[in-house]
């Protein structure tokens, strides 16, 4: 809490003890329920007593690892705390390998969580999520991501080209060149493309630049290419969430999932 | 190329059909120093200008947009490195360097000697030309005077270097003369090869190492060529300042008045100030670009090593009176904790090192301009030595252009 008080945020998320998953025994799963509410409460007095803190927004951290009974009893509880947001934690260990992470796997452990939870807070889930897992999250009742998946897909010098504009019909249907969320720009299929990677991409990089140039920048690890890669990757990413939120709003977000699922993993045409 | 005639043809200034154009604005009245505004096919320049170098289609960590915001209006590219990755067919292919990278302002390449001879160990020089082993296959390679010129034509750049006869600057004996009338002997098989003239233009070097004798007589060859301007080479490169001085200053004696000077590889604040009061026109270097990536912030009075932990809580930024991206947004305690350790602090300190250099340029022209470039190397120089110390050379040198270091 010092750390805190010295950074003045707006949000912060209470300390909490996390570090379970669905191998972790009842034992330690109750043990960090306990620990994690202990934390919070003495981060809520200690924000309270803050000049710096005091209107600042304090996230409370619910646990309960692959246990259906502590996820409820964590939700509970946290929910009668003063909390501005719940930040929803302890499903794995994060890192590289969440990539591969599924949230059908944790389903009903954030169905009855939710279920738990105010209408009117927010609700974090953290952790590397591709656009089709967003959309099973949002279903379930997340509202916050973070950008871990556009950077991981940054660093391994890969451009996302998942389709967005069928579903508004900004474009004919077209099958994508590539039955995955995104595309090497590593691969030497590039060298001469003389086209930005993303057609009607609007960032700056495909507006700019075309695919053969940003090979070469990787090629030769220049700084230049993944600064590329990144803008245009946040881009995409952010464009995602707009569509998704058009979605929810038109009260179409099934109709979505399916006709997104469906249009990224079509089978490659040559192009 | 067809694209490049047409921008020609759009361009305002159609009162030439030359692909270079070098009017002196100004003249000090005191030293040799002038201030030109040059035409290339691809921008209008004014000198004297500082090219940062973009090494391999890019200036590292910068988008050309940054650039273009700093103010710079002709840059560097490394026709050996080029030539490499993405090699000149691709090039080719693409429209040109230009096209490629997305520079819409002008672009100079080097011949692409100097690396080859710095960076491989086998390379061989012979009168074909410099003979080396390919860095990825190893097989036996030409780099001759027509391939040079070959490659740098497929890049496209508004100016081009010819292949030269590179001897470091320590070397002495008779390999020096005879890298300088290979030079010359190089030139014109450079010139004979050039098939794009209209719009690249093709700048020989002066050669001659440390020996005045020599250096005058591969100018005064050189001048005998049409060209449209010139480049000073083999300087710079760690032999003694009170040399290298008076090698740039017998240079720019000979060479013509009407036609602009690049001095290459030059380089460091100091000797920027002191080779544009010696005349020279035209500098490039990886210096402060380089230095920003070891976290090295160039400022009036020298440099701030930013990972030095005398920053840790130095909330001023760089420099006060710059006003560039990083220095209004940044303090020097922030950039210290991300010096060498995230990639964007290239980026920043890339950007302050560059307005630095790019202002002090501007700086000169308006000096000259004004006609009071002798009081702004003074004050210069007492910002950069406070206590007086100045280096000798630079004394002598700006002693030998009518300015006094008290």
């Amino acid at each position: 809490m010092d750390v805190v008080d010295a950074f003045q945020p707006d949000w912060f998320q209470a300390l909490a003890d996390s570090d379970t998953d669905q191998d972790s025994t009842k034992k330690r799963i109750r043990r960090s329920v306990e620990r994690t509410l202990e934390y919070l409460d003495q981060c809520i007095k200690r924000k309270e007593q803050s000049d710096h803190l005091k209107n600042a927004s304090i996230i409370g951290v619910l646990e309960g690892g692959h246990s259906i009974s502590d996820r409820i009893a964590s939700a509970k509880e946290t929910a009668r705390r003063p909390v501005a947001g719940f930040s929803i934690e302890g499903f794995h260990n994060f890192g590289p390998d969440t990539e591969a992470f599924k949230i059908s796997e944790i389903e009903e452990l954030l169905r009855v969580t939710i279920l738990e939870l105010p209408e009117d807070k927010p609700r974090f889930l953290s952790g590397v999520y591709n656009p089709l897992e967003i959309i099973k999250a949002v279903k379930l009742g997340c509202d916050i991501f973070e950008s871990t998946y556009p950077y991981v897909v940054t660093e391994r010098g890969c451009a996302f080209v998942f389709d967005l504009d069928t579903w508004e019909n900004k474009k004919p249907e077209d099958p994508p060149n590539t039955a995955s969320f995104e595309v090497s720009l590593k691969n030497q299929m590039f060298q001469n493309g003389f086209v930005p990677m993303l057609k009607g991409c609007t960032c700056y990089a495909c507006q700019n630049f075309t695919a053969a140039y940003i090979y070469h920048l990787l090629n030769t690890s220049e700084l230049l290419g993944s600064l590329l890669l990144m803008i245009h990757n946040f881009h995409h990413y952010f464009r995602f969430f707009e569509v998704l939120r058009r979605a929810i709003a038109a009260d179409k977000i099934i109709e979505f999932e399916e006709h997104f699922e469906r249009i990224n993993s079509q089978p490659k045409e040559a192009n | 190329m067809f694209r490049l005639i047409k921008k020609r043809m759009n361009m305002t200034d159609l009162t030439t059909e030359k692909a270079l154009t070098f009017h002196i604005k100004a003249e000090c009245s005191r030293t040799k120093a002038r201030t030109s505004v040059m035409t290339l096919p691809h921008a209008v320049v004014e000198t004297p200008v500082f090219m940062p170098v973009g090494t391999q289609g890019t200036l590292k960590g910068l988008a050309p947009q940054q650039l273009d915001d700093l103010g710079c209006r002709l840059m560097l590219g490394n026709t050996y490195h080029l030539g490499n990755r993405p090699g000149d067919n691709l090039l080719e292919e693409a429209g040109g360097l230009h096209e490629f990278m997305k520079w819409k302002h002008a672009l100079l390449t080097d011949s692409g000697g100097f690396q080859m001879v710095s960076l491989l160990a086998l390379a061989e020089i012979t009168e074909e030309g410099v003979k080396f082993q390919s860095p990825h296959d190893k097989s036996d390679m030409m780099l001759t005077p027509e391939k040079s010129i070959e490659i740098q034509n497929s890049i496209g750049a508004d100016i081009i270097m010819a292949l030269d006869d590179v001897v470091h600057s320590t070397v002495t004996g008779p390999r020096v003369e005879e890298a300088m009338y290979r030079t010359i002997r190089w030139l014109d098989r450079c010139l004979k090869a050039h098939q794009k003239s209209h719009c690249q233009n093709l700048f020989p070097i002066v050669q001659g190492g440390l020996y005045p004798e020599l250096r005058k007589k591969c100018a005064e060859e050189l001048i005998k060529r049409d060209v449209p301007g010139f480049a000073i080479g083999g300087l710079s490169g760690g032999e003694e300042k009170s040399e290298f001085w008076k090698m740039v200053t017998l240079s720019t004696e000979i060479l013509p008045k009407e036609k602009p000077r690049y001095l290459m590889g030059v380089g460091f604040a100091l000797d920027l100030v002191v080779c544009v009061a010696l005349g020279c026109d035209m500098f490039d270097c990886v210096f402060p670009t380089r230095t920003a990536r070891f976290g090295v912030a160039l400022v009036p009075t020298g440099q701030l090593q930013l990972k030095n932990k005398t920053y840790k809580r130095d909330f001023q930024p760089i420099d006060s009176s710059c006003s560039c991206s990083t220095c209004s947004r940044y303090t020097r305690a922030f950039l210290h904790t991300i010096v060498t350790q995230e990639p964007v602090s290239c980026s920043l300190l890339t950007i302050h090192n560059l307005s630095y250099q790019l202002n002090l340029m501007k700086s000169m022209r308006e000096a000259i301009t004004e006609d009071r470039f002798p009081e702004f190397v003074q004050s210069f120089m007492l910002k950069m030595f406070p206590k007086r110390n100045y280096p000798q050379w630079t004394i002598d040198a700006l002693h030998s252009v009518n300015i006094s270091l008290s």
